[in-house]
């Protein structure tokens, strides 16, 4: 389960992105957050994943309380999330492969387990022939590594 | 598991350092620069001892005993200064020496020579010349003869004079002088080394920027710290080592170059046969430095990018 609790964000020397907002999501729940550029979704994300910290209010993640994570403990906590990420965040210099496999890697997933998944993960997306190419600015296929890699993950 | 982690930390820092080219031989380029600094400092450090060893080795003070004095007598006293920790070595001149060496000093002065020899007999003295570890040590050694005088069989004293009043100014603006440049020159060595971190950690961190992207999303998607930094503190060790072993490399031909043009110079001191003989030592100091440099920098350059 999600919660935000009178969460207020403010940014340095501007108004706030989010005031007040308390908003729960249960879980196996499907929610899907719209608003105009500006309206605060983005950092409603960042906020979860602890990107950021709220400036009033806290933030429960499965009864967490994501402020009081010291930060030996935010990678055990980003492990439980799956994020897309709105600038695709993948890595130019490697392969499609490798951009998979390497998000695997950094979660402590075994050799034997990437081998497995990542060729597995290409062929359900029809990348399996472009698995050695290394990534290009095509946006859609952009779009679709990234949500490939979060799927594995 | 924890051998898996170990394993992703060493072959991603390698491959870190292979993939990176330019920014990689850019790198090693201002390491080399450094650890040559270091390495300069290490043959600056030896010539300075063997110039004030030199120095120090021609600094004495010399004990004049009376001409009616017994060999016996001086001998002991001797064997007494030899006892004393801080006294290097103590060699005996008997009159005689004293005269045969005095005669061939003035082999060409025949108006000297006749004025010996119009003295008739031998008019110098026996002497013992003490030589200290330390320059700083022969007033300890003139108070001992002074507060323990040596006597003749008839309990006069056997000493006709001493002459370190004469070499004290000289003795103690040695001691000074070894004493300043030591400090001098520990300062320098402290000094180049923090520039020289600065500089590798300037480099490293630039060689990091590139990799920020990748850094980013490690953090979100929940790498640990060692995950994180290990590759790029092993990129920075094998950068390090790159470096120093170039050093090494480079050194020979200079050493030889340099030695054989400046070996007059410094009263016999080789740089070329000083790097032969001290290899296992350069080696050591320099790797590790390499190694230290290289770590240090990378972890100062990449904790900026662990605060997400």
């Amino acid at each position: 389960m999600i919660y935000f609790d009178k969460v207020t964000k403010r940014y340095d020397g501007n108004g706030a992105a989010l005031e007040d907002i308390t908003l729960s999501v249960a879980p196996k729940e499907f929610v899907s957050i719209v608003g105009h550029s500006g309206a605060g979704k983005t950092t409603l994300l960042k906020l979860l994943l602890a990107e950021e910290r709220p400036t009033d209010g806290a933030v429960f993640f499965e009864s967490i309380n994501v402020n009081d994570l010291p930060s030996s403990a935010l990678h055990h906590y980003r492990r439980r999330i799956g994020m897309v990420f709105q600038d695709f965040r993948l890595i130019p210099n490697k392969t499609a492969y490798e951009n998979i496999a390497f998000a695997m890697e950094a979660v402590g997933r075994t050799d034997d387990e990437i081998k497995s998944d990542v060729p597995y993960i290409l062929e359900l997306v029809n990348l399996a022939d472009k698995a050695l190419n290394v990534i290009t600015i095509d946006r859609g296929r952009l779009v679709r590594d990234d949500i490939e890699g979060k799927y594995v993950l | 598991m924890e051998w898996m982690l170990i394993k992703r930390v060493l072959v991603g820092g390698w491959k870190n350092f292979a993939r990176s080219g330019a920014v990689s031989a850019a790198t090693v380029l201002i390491m080399t620069v450094t650890l040559a600094i270091i390495g300069s400092l290490i043959f600056i450090s030896a010539l300075l001892t063997y110039t004030l060893d030199a120095i120090k080795d021609k600094v004495d003070v010399s004990v004049y005993f009376v001409t009616t004095a017994a060999e016996a007598d001086i001998l002991a006293v001797k064997d007494r200064l030899e006892k004393l920790p801080q006294v290097k070595s103590v060699s005996y001149t008997s009159a005689e020496d004293a005269l045969t060496a005095f005669k061939e000093r003035h082999a060409n002065d025949q108006l000297t020579l006749q004025a010996l020899n119009e003295l008739g007999g031998n008019p110098l003295d026996a002497s013992l010349s003490v030589k200290a570890d330390d320059p700083g040590e022969y007033e300890s050694i003139v108070s001992f003869l002074e507060a323990s005088p040596a006597l003749s069989a008839g309990g006069a004293s056997i000493v006709d004079r001493i002459n370190y009043a004469q070499n004290k100014e000289v003795i103690d603006r040695l001691a000074l002088a070894i004493r300043a440049t030591r400090e001098i020159g520990f300062a320098i060595v402290i000094l180049f080394a923090i520039a020289s971190i600065l500089i590798a950690f300037a480099t490293v961190r630039l060689a990091i920027y590139t990799a920020k992207d990748e850094i980013g999303v490690m953090r979100l998607v929940g790498a640990s710290n060692m995950y994180v930094q290990g590759p790029f503190i092993i990129t920075g060790i094998i950068t390090g080592v790159v470096a120093a072993v170039l050093v090494l490399f480079l050194m020979w031909p200079a050493t030889l170059y340099a030695g054989a043009k400046t070996s007059g110079w410094f009263g016999g001191f080789n740089l070329a046969s000083y790097y032969a003989g001290h290899f296992a030592l350069i080696f050591f100091i320099l790797i590790l430095s390499g190694i230290a440099l290289g770590a240090v920098a990378s972890v100062f350059a990449i904790r900026k990018y662990l605060k997400v």
